[in-house]
């Protein structure tokens, strides 16, 4: 049985697919079974069941609760939902940097575990210039300024999307909520019931012919 | 800060809980993988909501995060988004849970059904009405078209992408 054969038989199953690498072709037949499938559960007013809902309403009053217990234990609570591994990761990693770079004494901050890590060769960023770059642990953008060189992260401080260039203006723009900021961090726009914080900016430097930042995670 | 309550979670749940759900099970096409999106999705709103924020405010908050959690729903399962929430998908989905007293009126998503195959060629058609609305196996749907299994799998596949050319289609027409 192929993979979107199976895919079929899952929904038609109500039950939850298994993971394949669809081509094109694949994708818009479970296009078309997802529709019909949808259309028979009805799903535009189809009622949740009971159960998950009083399940789920209990997590979340439990999970809005001030901390009364250990937080390990208000984790395991987590039980009805997945956990969203990257954006959630991404977000910690974004809440690192930031304490690393933003720190009162900016002349000597006191580091964190991290190391300087090259993102680029200096030849690749003539004055004015920007690049994109991409390490295992955070992804953003270089510019060489007047001021010297200038490294802010590309994961958006709300949920972790990745930033996208737009051109001109040189803005950084969300392609999940629109939110957009300037290559200095600093947020220019955003339209969300919700503070966020601006970009994580990095220390950067150029050393024999490359341009590093300063990273506080170890390669994996 | 403490001080200040954020929103009332019981009634901002109460009264979404339903919405979010309908919107992802039409995304996503069965209950489990809805149930664990919705749940992803009021987890995620939880924290970070204001607590001034209007009824309209939240919704649009609720859609926007509901479209970045069915998006990496579909790249951890496949590596590449399958279906997508539009920002002005919300115009179909009913917000209360009044449904339609038995047999009085045929059910908008039963037309929905019928229009999609309808656009479809006659076997194609005819597979899909046999898998989807009376839960034929591909071994009885094949019996019943007279074909072999490996040739209703064929029909099954052209049909379904055409189905969702057709239902695109539609959707467009609305």
């Amino acid at each position: 049985m192929n993979d979107v054969d199976r895919f079929t038989d899952s929904l038609l199953g109500q039950r939850s697919p298994e993971p394949f690498r669809p081509d094109d072709e694949q994708v818009a037949q479970m296009r078309g079974a997802i529709e019909l499938q949808a259309a028979r559960l009805g799903a535009a007013d189809a009622l949740p069941d009971a159960d998950f809902v009083a399940r789920l309403g209990r997590e979340l009053a439990a999970e809005c609760t001030p901390p009364a217990m250990p937080l390990d234990r208000r984790a395991n609570r987590r039980r009805v939902v997945r956990t969203a591994g990257i954006a959630a990761a991404s977000l910690a990693a974004g809440a690192g940097i930031d304490r690393l770079v933003r720190g009162p004494a900016p002349a000597a901050p006191p580091r964190e575990p991290g190391e300087w890590r090259t993102v680029a060769a200096s030849k690749d960023v003539p004055e004015g210039g920007l690049r994109e770059f991409e390490l295992d642990t955070v992804t953003g953008f270089v510019q060489r300024t007047p001021d010297g060189l200038r490294a802010v992260s590309s994961t958006c401080t709300h949920l972790g999307c990745r930033l996208r260039l737009a051109n001109p203006g040189r803005q950084l723009v969300c392609p999940c909520h629109n939110a957009t900021f300037a290559l200095t961090g600093e947020i220019l726009h955003y339209d969300l019931p919700v503070e966020i914080p601006p970009l994580s900016v990095f220390e950067a430097r150029e050393q024999d012919g490359d341009i590093q930042i300063y990273t506080p995670f170890e390669r994996a | 800060m403490e001080g200040k309550s954020g929103p009332d979670w019981e009634t901002v749940y109460r009264e979404n809980v339903v919405w979010v759900y309908r919107l992802i099970l039409k995304k996503v096409g069965n209950p489990a993988d809805a149930e664990d999106l919705t749940g992803e999705v009021f987890l995620a709103v939880l924290k970070p909501l204001r607590g001034n924020a209007n009824a309209a405010e939240i919704r649009a908050y609720l859609l926007a995060t509901a479209r970045t959690v069915l998006a990496a729903h579909w790249r951890r399962l496949f590596g590449r988004e399958i279906t997508t929430i539009g920002l002005d998908e919300t115009t179909e989905i009913p917000d209360d849970d009044h449904r339609i007293p038995n047999g009085t009126t045929v059910p908008a998503t039963d037309r929905r059904v019928a229009a999609i195959l309808a656009e479809l060629p006659e076997r194609a058609r005819k597979v899909l009405q046999l898998r989807f609305l009376e839960s034929y196996s591909l071994q009885d749907a094949a019996d019943e078209l007279g074909v072999s299994l490996a040739n209703v799998k064929v029909i099954q596949h052209r049909a379904l992408r055409l189905a969702a050319q057709a239902a695109a289609r539609i959707e467009e027409q609305a």
